[in-house]
């Protein structure tokens, strides 16, 4: 019993990761029909950007994040207007390659300024642990499950009430009568990139401190895949439920099977749910005419 | 006053020219024209007398070549005339490649046996990776892909650990007959004949019944089936298809290389037989080749590049250390590029060259830059 | 054959949107609109009739800068507003010009409500001049305010479109084959909704229509578009009364003769020119 407790409060300082990650997926797909296969990419370099934040410019917790999420931001809003403006027209198929390009090229810049090993952030961990028998919340666990409820808090708000919120649900849905009513469209899908890359940045923020910066980090950004289909890829509560179920099923399993058979099981599962529901918990079906 | 205007008012006063059959026996053959067959003898010249020319280490860039041809030849039908997004080629060449090592273990047999196996357990997996194509398409189906993709090299991966193999298997040197593997020069020819036979096999296949089955599935998979085909059967017999010559390819990377580790089949491989036919050009067999061969030689490229910069640059020397993240970065622009620029491929530089050269000069190009 | 003169003498003021020699082809190739030249008055309805494929949604494509994502350009000709030259220039700045387009399909946001839907327009203008709009024009929208747009019926989703265009702050509305899909006593009640809108707010119409009777009803001056050309260009008296405008898209015929088709008669009929 305790090793599921155990278990349950590791999944809790996961999925926070997963599920900012998730949320950034379904925000790029929602505005542009694109699925961002850079997400991961983008996470680990906001990892470096708040590693570079707080140990080479010695910057406190909170402002180095803020710096990393407004860098971050625009490193969105840049792979939008260099790589994905300029194949506006252009299949999905096309479009998804582009952003695994963007993903290996990514990965391959950060290879080579910092190199393959592991960097260590060294910032001191706030003081909100909680260690009530197997149930072990580090710290920053806590931290980023605060920290992730508020953000998508903000995000539902925004979107629903907020004028440009509802721009970027109209574009959504109907790029071209958004543009007949005066909506910039390369406008709103640059301020969807931007916050795809705070999204991002949030994530890479987190698992810095979890785990330290190193290029292996986009792999984690892998298994948002399976949480954002889980909970339907159009759907930011999808998003958060998808995110939580992944990070539960990938920490029972390693506590029942050991943690090479983690990966395989997630994927079984998303596997199972595709089956059931084809289009996740809650996303929409796509229509298809002949 | 516009060309456009002067071509609608007096009628077309260009004639598309090439390949127009006007017989069923014509479209279906390969080498329908004197200039395709004039290409096929000067190709297999070419590919006879290529270790001539070549030195120790691009041979053996050359027979990596070949296997990822045939990988990419096979992907190419999947994802290029049947329309079926794979992310699932890693897997099937690993499977192709511990298949040969569980024959070789099982019954001593080498490539007689391990690469014809690997390819059919390979196309039975495909079969059931295949399944979801059924319901699924584009990126949805990629995923699933995916998914089955790594389930499968997970159960590679306890395979290994199971037998202690942590650093991979080892495969001896093969025999065929007469024939001893044993240098790069030895494996060009078979890989070479094999490759051939999987060029000619996909080209034959697309002319015929089954490929215009595919392409049908392709473009349009719902009035496909309203008109006849049988939309299950050209789905799951293109990934059946492609993932046997992905397992075949895998079991020769096996035997070529002499070890094989499952670490070695990841989602970056995955990922590069699909820059393969990208950069190729997507739903060509030609296309799959040129790819491959970019693809393989790549790295060697690109080391080469900067071990050719001046030395004394620091920057370059710091280059030099990273190289493999180099690698890395360049591939990763590289299809960028291609897909800002040119996404479809090598193969249409060709046909922009020779739409160019056809309505000279004239300039609309327009939709004549398209093939067949 | 001559074309219909306008009955009025020609207005010295520049018209407001001006098309002017105008060609659109597709894909470098494929010539949709061949040369057309058509000038919409400030304050004035206008529309073009045509049967389908005439080229009449290119128009308005042409206008509103959509023209690229059809792979299509302006080949030859200038699309002047105000003076000022607007062919490829992006369709949301034309909107900020002013010139607001009701489009034929896709013209509500189905996954929003009918309020977000007009808040999409209205970025910028309060609550007040909603409900303004709504009361005054579109009651019926007023009691649905807060139910899904993709649930309202086809006259409804008409309505909705109408009005969020209006919050759009227009100079000219472009509408596009308005009665599309509509009971007969609803496009007569839309008609006449558009022209009296039109008249009270000082804007300027320009209609693409199929229904050429309900449309003439509310026109000042009509043109014709066929394969690309304009065949005929007047008043809406005018038209209405002109012989083969009764038959081909009235249908009042004479009933005494065989039906003709379009190929017998004259002015549809093209010779081979060797030049343009």
């Amino acid at each position: 019993m305790s090793d599921f407790v155990h278990a349950t409060s590791s999944a809790l300082g996961l999925a926070p990761i997963y599920i900012l990650t998730a949320t950034g997926f379904v925000i790029v797909y929602r505005a542009t029909q694109v699925f961002n296969f850079a997400q991961g990419a983008l996470m680990m370099l906001g990892a470096y950007f708040t590693y570079q934040a707080t140990e080479k410019m010695g910057l406190a917790l909170v402002p180095a994040i803020i710096l990393t999420v407004l860098a971050m931001a625009v490193v969105g809003a840049l792979i939008y207007q260099l790589t994905l403006r300029p194949l506006t027209g252009h299949g999905t198929f096309g479009l998804i390659i582009v952003t695994m390009g963007v993903s290996i090229l990514l990965t391959g810049i950060v290879a080579a300024k910092w190199g393959f090993t592991a960097l260590a952030l060294s910032a001191p961990e706030p003081a909100l642990g909680i260690h009530s028998g197997s149930f072990n919340l580090g710290g920053f666990d806590v931290g980023s499950i605060i920290l992730t409820a508020v953000v998508l808090g903000a995000l539902a708000a925004f979107f629903q009430y907020a004028p440009i919120g509802i721009q970027m649900r109209a574009t959504a849905e109907s790029p071209k009568l958004a543009s007949q009513r005066g909506i910039s469209v390369q406008r709103i899908y640059t301020i969807t990139w931007m916050l795809a890359g705070a999204a991002a940045a949030l994530a890479g923020a987190i698992v810095s401190f979890r785990t330290g910066a190193s290029p292996t980090v986009a792999a984690i950004g892998l298994l948002a895949f399976p949480a954002a289909l889980i909970g339907g890829f159009d759907s930011l509560r999808g998003a958060i439920v998808g995110g939580l179920i992944v990070a539960l099923a990938q920490a029972y399993a390693a506590q029942i099977w050991g943690t090479e058979i983690q990966e395989a099981v997630v994927y079984a599962l998303m596997l199972v749910v595709l089956m059931i529901r084809p289009y996740g918990l809650f996303g929409s079906p796509e229509v298809l005419r002949v | 006053m516009t060309a456009a205007s002067i071509a609608g008012a007096v009628g077309k006063p260009f004639r598309r020219s090439g390949v127009t059959p006007a017989s069923y026996d014509r479209d279906a053959s390969t080498f329908a024209t004197p200039a395709r067959k004039l290409v096929l003898v000067l190709g297999l010249v070419g590919v006879y007398f290529l270790p001539g020319l070549l030195d120790a280490q691009y041979m053996s860039i050359a027979n990596f070549a070949w296997i990822a041809i045939i990988g990419a030849v096979g992907l190419n039908l999947l994802t290029g005339y049947a329309g079926q997004v794979s992310l699932g080629q890693a897997a099937f060449l690993g499977i192709g490649a511990f298949s040969a090592v569980v024959v070789l273990k099982a019954v001593s047999v080498g490539l007689l046996l391990g690469v014809p196996i690997g390819g059919c357990v390979a196309a039975l997996v495909g079969l059931l990776i295949g399944l979801p194509s059924l319901r699924f398409r584009g990126f949805y189906l990629a995923l699933t892909t995916l998914a089955l993709n790594f389930i499968a090299i997970y159960v590679l991966q306890k395979y290994q650990t199971d037998q202690n193999a942590l650093t991979g298997f080892s495969l001896p040197t093969q025999n065929l007959g007469p024939f001893s593997f044993k240098t790069d020069h030895d494996w060009y020819y078979l890989l070479a004949v094999l490759g051939l036979v999987a060029i000619l096999f996909s080209n034959n296949l697309v002319h015929s019944r089954t490929g215009r089955a595919w392409m049908a599935v392709r473009d349009r998979d719902i009035a496909a089936s309203i008109v006849g085909v049988n939309v299950t059967r050209a789905k799951l017999s293109a990934f059946m298809v492609s993932s046997f010559m992905a397992g075949c390819a895998g079991a020769l990377l096996a035997y070529y290389q002499g070890n094989i580790s499952v670490s070695g089949f990841n989602l970056n491989l995955a990922i590069s037989y699909v820059a393969m036919i990208i950069i190729g050009g997507l739903g060509t067999t030609s296309g799959a080749v040129i790819g491959a061969v970019i693809i393989s030689a790549l790295p060697y490229w690109i080391t080469d590049l900067v071990n050719a910069l001046p030395q004394h640059l620091s920057v370059v020397e710091s280059l030099q250390n990273s190289i493999y993240a180099v690698q890395s970065g360049v591939y990763g622009l590289i299809i960028i590029l291609f897909l800002i620029f040119e996404s479809r491929g090598v193969v249409a530089v060709w046909l922009r060259l020779k739409a160019w050269l056809l309505l000279w000069p004239y300039q609309r190009r327009g939709i004549m830059e398209t093939e067949e | 054959m001559a074309a219909v003169q306008p009955q009025a003498p020609e207005s010295t003021v520049a018209p407001l949107l001006d098309i002017r020699g105008v060609e659109v082809t597709y894909e470098k190739v494929e010539l949709a609109i061949r040369g057309i030249n058509v000038s919409v008055p400030e304050g004035s309805v206008t529309v073009v009739l045509g049967a389908n494929g005439a080229g009449k949604t290119t128009l308005l494509r042409a206008i509103g800068g959509f023209l690229p994502g059809d792979h299509a350009v302006v080949s030859d000709g200038q699309i002047q507003y105000r003076g000022k030259r607007i062919d490829g220039m992006a369709p949301h700045k034309v909107t900020k010009l002013g010139i607001v387009t009701i489009p034929e399909k896709d013209k509500i946001f189905p996954g929003m409500t009918v309020e977000e839907n007009l808040r999409v327009s209205s970025s910028g203008t309060g609550d007040g001049e909603i409900r303004e709009t709504l009361n005054e024009l579109f009651p019926v929208l007023e009691r649905r305010r807060k139910d899904v747009a993709g649930y309202l019926s086809g006259g409804e989703r008409q309505m909705l479109s109408i009005a969020s265009a209006l919050l759009c702050d227009p100079q000219v509305m472009m509408v596009d084959e308005l009665s599309l899909g509509l009971a007969p006593k609803l496009v007569e009640e839309l008609f006449e909704l558009v022209r009296r809108i039109a008249a009270e707010r000082g804007l300027t119409v320009l209609m693409v229509e199929q229904d050429a009777r309900a449309a003439l009803a509310i026109a000042d001056q009509a043109y014709v578009l066929e394969s690309g050309r304009i065949v005929l260009h007047g008043t809406a008296e005018r038209l209405l009364e002109h012989e083969d405008v009764r038959e081909f898209y009235l249908g009042i015929g004479e009933g005494e003769e065989e039906t003709r088709s379009y190929a017998d008669v004259k002015q549809y009929t093209r010779t081979r020119r060797w030049w343009g």
